[in-house]
């Protein structure tokens, strides 16, 4: 059971490191939902919720809570808007900071990742 | 505990392949238990009249069908037996865990759980909803 539970958090610091490279990528599809919501697209909204559900779940799971409470933000503010047809320019701008927070979150776990484990 | 109420296999259902990975390793820490998982409630709609899980595990918020819905269709198809379903959740606030309740759910365990104490957690809802 011991060897088992050592395994077991090995594989989670693995997806851990797995899960902060795609951050950047997944911030990358946050702000082109930003750019649409900025043009008038208010069902940008729903997917903006959708990512920023899934970076907030999966990061907290992963011990990153810095990282899941910035999404979980972005979530919450997102889904506040369902029915909007037009998106609200203030919602957007605050959106586009909690965007900014979690990227700088983001790095500086990756950062904090790569000073404990070096990356061959 | 009787072999009749042990709990032996496990359904959980959730889109994110990470969470999927971490929670079969941390059920697989229960000794006896098979876990499998599917990525959406249209699939584990599809494996469950087969798979015939002891118990379900579903998270809520799944794009195209959510875990409210999927436990809704297993309701409505009466050749299935009524499997008990647990909601895994960030929306565990008491009002949100009684409306999941009213809609069916037998137990609600809440997002981000601990990796290392999900087994434990699951094993007390199994006691908890009736098959000590």
């Amino acid at each position: 059971m011991i060897e088992k539970r050592a395994a077991m958090r090995e594989q989670i610091n693995q997806l851990a490191a797995k899960f902060l490279r795609r951050c950047s990528q997944d911030v990358g599809s946050l702000r082109v939902l930003l750019e649409r919501l900025r043009i008038g697209d208010a069902a940008a909204f729903k997917e903006l919720e959708y990512l920023a559900h899934r970076l907030s779940g999966t990061g907290a799971l992963l011990g990153f809570e810095s990282i899941g409470t910035c999404a979980a933000a972005i979530e919450r503010l997102a889904e506040a808007q369902e029915g909007n047809t037009t998106p609200d320019q203030k919602v957007t701008e605050r959106l586009t900071e909690y965007t900014a927070r979690l990227e700088e979150e983001i790095g500086l776990r990756a950062l904090k990742l790569s000073a404990s484990s070096p990356l061959p | 505990m009787t072999d009749r109420n042990q709990l032996r296999t496990v359904l959980y259902v959730d889109d994110e392949p990470d969470i999927r990975e971490i929670v079969e390793m941390a059920l697989g820490l229960i000794g006896n238990l098979a876990v499998s998982t599917c990525a959406s409630g249209e699939q584990a709609l599809k494996v469950i009249p087969t798979l015939k899980p002891d118990l379900v595990l579903l998270d809520v918020m799944m794009p195209a069908m959510d875990g409210p819905t999927a436990l809704g269709r297993m309701r409505a198809d009466t050749t299935l037996p009524v499997i008990p379903v647990i909601f895994v959740t960030a929306k565990a606030m008491p009002q949100e865990i009684a409306h999941f309740r009213e809609l069916g759910a037998a137990w609600v365990i809440a997002k981000p759980f601990d990796p290392m104490e999900l087994g434990k957690q699951v094993l007390m809802a199994w006691e908890g909803i009736g098959h000590q």
